[in-house]
């Protein structure tokens, strides 16, 4: 018995080193990046204002540092990618842009926000032709409807102006497809990303069904998006002009079929904050309150809202229903009396102009158009074997309930961020109600990332949004 | 040993092993022992590729443990069966610091769960092949919690939150020896579980002016479960003078009782008063193997192993208790200058496999490595 013991001695030491080697082994290994099959020489992005880096109403050297395409070729750099140019805006304050002035308390004991807008540094509208071609040719403001219009950079009402500083001084009257051609035929793009057609919806939309006259506008909002006075009557575009339109973009950018891409869908713009934060009704106390900025002499209201409705000689005044939009441009407004003494918006006398409301059956315009301009970029996508992210799916998947948690908070969380698409609080749009912070760039340009990563057999890198601005509040 | 002890009498620290091994020690008991964690946290942030580490700062856990045994009449000099005790020791804790700049920083930047367990214990020898054991646990527990908040002034300034609490919680432990053969006893034990509230925690967000008005710094209410555990184990003597022997033990603990962190706020914060997180944890078992060898009567020489199951599902691994399977091994030794002093000196080696998770809630996607290196040094005397 003594004897086996001493021998069993040895083996205890034994077991004992091997435990320690084991703990010893400590580093991860990591996947390396790659990216795969995708070729990064040269990228070139096709978008609107979101593409270019519009945040909360304007467009800033640094939200454009951080417009999604630039934070994919950023990624990409590591990997071998190509240099990246984009229409780069002078330092300063750019277009202006819209901030978070202050948040008080009413004596109600709701708060109240302000906002203020930073105004445009003049220099950022100078022409920057001369550092073209470029790779981000995002131009705010455009739709699909008006890539084949040769005035669309000239005409002196654009109150975007952004894609002439893009055009040599003598070819100021290119279309925006001519524009994608020079460009192409310059870079000799690897491969592509296009999210285009926002705008198709979105200028019918925002002035509540395209009625542009009775809508004032602060400053900052009009600086590259919305609405388009010089376009006539905004309208949704029609279907046979997207589907044609998009066919000739397609085949612009890729006229032998040889570059690789992907192609987005476009997200329900009714969902967005612009449409969503205020309600039907005019009630305090309550969280939509804070919204308001003409509060009415009372701590306890609930008021319906009262617009104008119809045209020409047909216009009604209705009571806005639980499925009647109203804008966030309305904010400003509501409440503000008549000679009357009757509040704007609130009382049947002084209803809120046609343009501030989407009612239920110009929303369901919205809706039958979105149908219709997404299946057209599956249709034309598939004929030409583009990838397609859907992008649509994805926005509702922010906007919609987390089915993981119990408090019906909506959103996503990511690295712990929690974002969802409540104005202001949500983290994911900007204070414009439309655009997304720049932090949202972060994970709109994650997710190309993975899509990229799932087609092209690449493991690109994903960005750490952490580290990207979001909305900023006053201390 | 593998930190094995339920089935064989170990001095005053029965009253942390088995309580009814306690009746089987003589005399009057004293041990005292500490710790010191060094523990190594890696992480690979994987969508980014961002990796470091976390420290676990060196904390030092303790044990202290006082055992005596009646003398119902000292003129006669008898022993009785009954033993009484008192233990001070602390269960579980985990302290885990990142960097507070590091990708994760909106989960976890810094997390401090600390308890200490108070436990007077009874213990009474039935029969030379039996003891039993009870004891009444008085739990104390710590939290402390540091985030980051997503809520900038700038775009170099971050908010932060930080929660700290105390909770005393309640329970007990029993535990039975028995010594059927000479060359063999077994043990059983059980410790309930734990429920403790820290009902007026302390909140602290360091946030924009301009929303102070939505964080006020409420107190908040959040339960802790800390979980009960099983243990059985045998023990196989191999030489007469019981000082060389084997042991095994299996545990379950039962984790399933934590199925969320959630802290109830007094008011708002931000937008909401609640603030939860799933965890859906499960029971888990870890099977151990030690054994002591004593080649002359001054020394004795401790090595063992163990095999400790993940407690965590894949969808609820936080940063803040990054959570696998793991093995242990340990090493020991006991010095006895004399028949009433032990010096006992131990190391631990806790290897955690490498888990990688995205968790569903926050979203976020990591890879995981922990080990730890615990030292420990403790003095055992009798009287």
């Amino acid at each position: 018995m003594k004897i086996r013991t001493q021998y069993s001695f040895p083996f205890f030491i034994l077991f004992v080193l091997s435990g320690l080697l084991v703990s010893c082994e400590q580093e991860i290994n990591k996947e390396p990046f790659s990216k795969g099959d995708l070729n990064v020489e040269s990228y070139l992005a096709i978008g609107n204002s979101i593409s270019a880096g519009v945040v909360s109403s304007g467009l800033t050297p640094g939200s454009q540092q951080n417009s999604f395409p630039n934070l994919i070729a950023n990624q990409l750099e590591t990997l071998g990618g190509g240099s990246f140019t984009q229409p780069t805006i002078p330092e300063g304050n750019g277009t202006g842009y819209r901030f978070i002035e202050n948040i008080d308390t009413t004596n109600c004991g709701d708060s109240n926000i302000s906002f203020g807008v930073v105004e445009a540094d003049p220099s950022w509208i100078n022409n920057v032709s001369n550092l073209g071609p470029f790779n981000n040719l995002a131009v705010p403001g455009l739709s699909i409807n008006e890539i084949g219009n040769s005035n669309f950079a000239t005409n002196p009402l654009n109150p975007s102006n952004f894609m002439l500083r893009m055009l040599a001084t003598d070819q100021t009257n290119t279309s925006y497809l001519s524009l994608v051609e020079s460009t192409v035929a310059e870079l000799d793009p690897s491969f592509y990303t296009i999210w285009l057609g926002n705008n198709d919806v979105l200028s019918y939309a925002a002035t509540g069904g395209g009625f542009i006259d009775s809508i004032s506008i602060g400053a900052g909002i009009l600086a590259v998006d919305i609405s388009a006075p010089e376009f006539g009557t905004p309208t949704l575009t029609n279907s046979a002009t997207f589907k044609e339109n998009l066919g000739l973009l397609l085949d612009m950018i890729d006229p032998a079929s040889d570059k690789q891409g992907m192609i987005a869908t476009i997200p329900d713009i009714r969902s967005i904050p612009f449409f969503t934060t205020l309600t039907n009704r005019f009630t305090i106390p309550d969280s939509t309150y804070l919204y308001f900025k003409n509060p009415i002499d009372s701590c306890k209201a609930n008021m319906n809202i009262w617009f104008k409705t119809g045209e020409g000689n047909n216009i009604d005044t209705v009571k806005a229903r639980n499925v009647d939009f109203i804008t966030l441009l309305a904010a400003d407004h509501i409440g503000k009396l008549n000679s009357n003494g009757e509040p704007f918006g609130l009382h049947p006398n002084n209803p809120l102009y046609n343009a501030y409301v989407l009612d239920n059956g110009e929303a369901s315009n919205c809706g039958t158009a979105l149908l219709s301009f997404n299946n057209s970029i599956l249709d034309e996508a598939e004929q030409r074997n583009i990838p397609v992210i859907d992008l649509k799916t994805y926005f509702n998947s922010i906007v919609l309930t987390d089915e993981n948690r119990e408090d019906g908070v909506t959103g996503e969380g990511f690295n712990g961020i929690k974002v969802n698409s409540e104005f202001l609080t949500g983290g994911f749009f900007s204070l414009d109600g439309i655009h997304p912070t720049q932090r949202g760039n972060g994970i709109i340009a994650n997710k190309w990332i993975q899509e990229l990563n799932a087609v092209y057999n690449a493991n690109i890198p994903e960005i750490d949004i952490s580290k990207i601005p979001g909305i900023n509040f006053p201390d | 040993m593998g930190h094995t002890g339920v089935s064989k009498p170990m001095g005053a620290s029965s009253i942390f092993f088995n309580p009814g091994a306690l009746s089987f020690t003589k005399g009057i008991r004293f041990s005292a022992s500490t710790n010191l964690i060094m523990s190594r946290l890696n992480y690979l942030h994987n969508p980014s590729g961002e990796s470091g580490s976390a420290n676990s700062q060196i904390g030092t856990p303790f044990s202290f443990y006082f055992a005596a045994q009646l003398k119902p009449n000292a003129s006669e000099g008898k022993l009785s069966n009954i033993h009484l005790g008192l233990g001070v020791f602390t269960p579980f804790g985990s302290k885990v610091q990142y960097d507070d700049e590091w990708v994760g920083r909106f989960i976890v930047q810094e997390i401090n769960l600390n308890t200490i367990f108070i436990q007077p214990t009874f213990s009474y020898q039935i029969t030379e092949f039996l003891g039993l054991g009870i004891g009444f646990v008085y739990g104390i527990g710590n939290l402390y919690l540091k985030q980051a908040v997503a809520l900038e002034s700038d775009e170099s300034v971050e908010g932060s939150s930080e929660l700290e609490g105390q909770a005393i919680g309640k329970g007990f432990m029993g535990g039975a020896y028995l010594k059927p053969l000479d060359w063999l006893s077994i043990g059983v034990s059980y410790r309930s579980g734990v429920r403790a509230e820290i009902k007026d925690g302390k909140s602290v967000f360091d946030v924009p002016e301009s929303l102070r008005y939505v964080f006020n710094n409420p107190n908040f209410y959040t339960k802790i479960r800390l979980p009960n555990s099983v243990s059985i184990g045998a023990t196989a003597f191999i030489t007469k003078d019981r000082n060389t022997f084997i042991n095994f033990q299996l545990d379950r603990t039962g984790w399933e009782t934590y199925e969320e962190l959630k802290f109830e706020f007094k008011d708002v914060v931000g937008s909401a008063t609640e603030i939860a997180s799933p965890r859906d944890y499960h029971d888990n078992y870890t099977i151990r193997v030690g054994g002591q060898y004593s080649p002359f009567d001054l020394l004795q020489l401790r090595a063992g192993f163990y095999y400790d199951t993940d407690v965590a599902p894949d969808c609820c691994i936080t940063p803040e208790s990054p959570d696998s399977n793991s093995w242990g091994t340990t090493i020991g030794a006991s010095i006895l200058p004399s028949d009433n002093i032990s010096i006992d000196l131990a190391f631990l080696f806790v290897d955690g496999q490498e888990r990688s998770s995205t968790n569903l809630e926050s979203g976020f996607n990591a890879t995981y490595k922990t080990s730890s290196f615990i030292p420990g040094i403790g003095i055992s005397c009798a009287f």
